[in-house]
């Protein structure tokens, strides 16, 4: 017999697993909603269920990745207040892959519906 | 343009040091220009996270803007690699030795079957020196007899043991040694 504890390790493992390509596709759809520098992404992104207690730290690896395979670019700006800024702005290749993830997203979501119907 | 977390009191100083030693740590893999990029973004985070806290001191906002930020693993400390190191080549210098008394003691083992009366472990009569021969000792009693080939077989054996024990410790890839070897 599979204890509370074994499942809720086995629930833990898998949400991480699929929140990792999920992160992903958030992050990316929020550049694309609008340029948006490191600290106001987190903040947004804090606001998605689930992700309330996201470590902010986590955040930059993934824009860093991004940027190295093109899909963002990124430029510091100089605000009036002295602090500079780093901006993300999301390219044409970041959109067409943010197109194809949400996707293949929702091609997944239907095909476990289909799996739903069939048991 | 300063990219760097400008702060004033020397305890918030104090916790940036350690913060940007663990950031450092963590981008270890990065070169210098992607590890001096991270510093001034994890500066621009902070920046705004510290603006946001609701601690009344320089410090205290810098630790609530870096307990959000997430735990960093923390560098080893220096004197770690470096023993790595020594242990590590000490550890080949001693399963060298090591094999080459099995396989030595293999031998005799062997030629005890041929050479019953001098091959063995020879004990002096003040029973405090023991010799292991291929050859009479002019003086000496045979400690062992017969049962130097299981003797010999057992010693191999723990000796194995003891080698194979050594190589997960200091020289496999997955062993600790390996792991701490490396920057």
């Amino acid at each position: 017999m599979v204890g509370k504890t074994d499942n809720d390790d086995v629930l833990e493992r898998w949400i991480s697993q699929a929140r990792k390509g999920y992160f992903e596709m958030l992050l990316l759809a929020r550049v694309s909603a609008g340029r948006a520098y490191g600290y106001q992404i987190v903040a947004s992104l804090k606001h998605a269920p689930g992700f309330e207690n996201l470590a902010e730290g986590t955040v930059y690896p993934v824009l860093s990745r991004m940027k190295k395979d093109g899909l963002v670019t990124a430029e510091w700006v100089a605000e009036e207040t002295g602090a500079p800024r780093k901006y993300y702005t999301i390219t044409d290749r970041g959109a067409a892959a943010l197109a194809r993830m949400r996707a293949v997203w929702t091609r997944m979501g239907e095909v476990l519906d289909a799996q739903g119907d069939t048991a | 343009m300063t990219t760097d977390l400008v702060l004033v009191t020397e305890a918030a100083r104090t916790l940036w040091r350690r913060f940007l030693k663990r950031l450092d740590w963590s981008n270890r893999t990065l070169g210098p220009d992607e590890r001096a990029e991270a510093r001034a973004e994890a500066a621009a985070h902070m920046r705004e996270a510290m603006g946001e806290t609701t601690a009344e001191t320089e410090a205290g906002q810098l630790a609530d803007a870096i307990a959000g930020f997430g735990d960093l693993p923390a560098p080893p400390p220096a004197w770690r690699q470096p023993v790595a190191h020594l242990v590590h080549y000490l550890a080949i210098m001693v399963i060298g030795a090591t094999g080459l008394m099995v396989l030595v003691f293999f031998h005799m083992a062997v030629m005890e079957i041929f050479n019953p009366d001098g091959v063995g472990l020879w004990l002096y009569p003040d029973e405090v020196g023991l010799t292991l021969s291929y050859e009479v000792q002019p003086g000496a009693r045979e400690a062992l007899g017969a049962a130097f080939i299981p003797v010999m077989l057992l010693v191999n054996a723990v000796l194995i043991a003891a080698i194979y024990g050594l190589w997960r410790l200091a020289l496999s890839p997955r062993g600790p040694v390996s792991r701490w070897m490396r920057p």
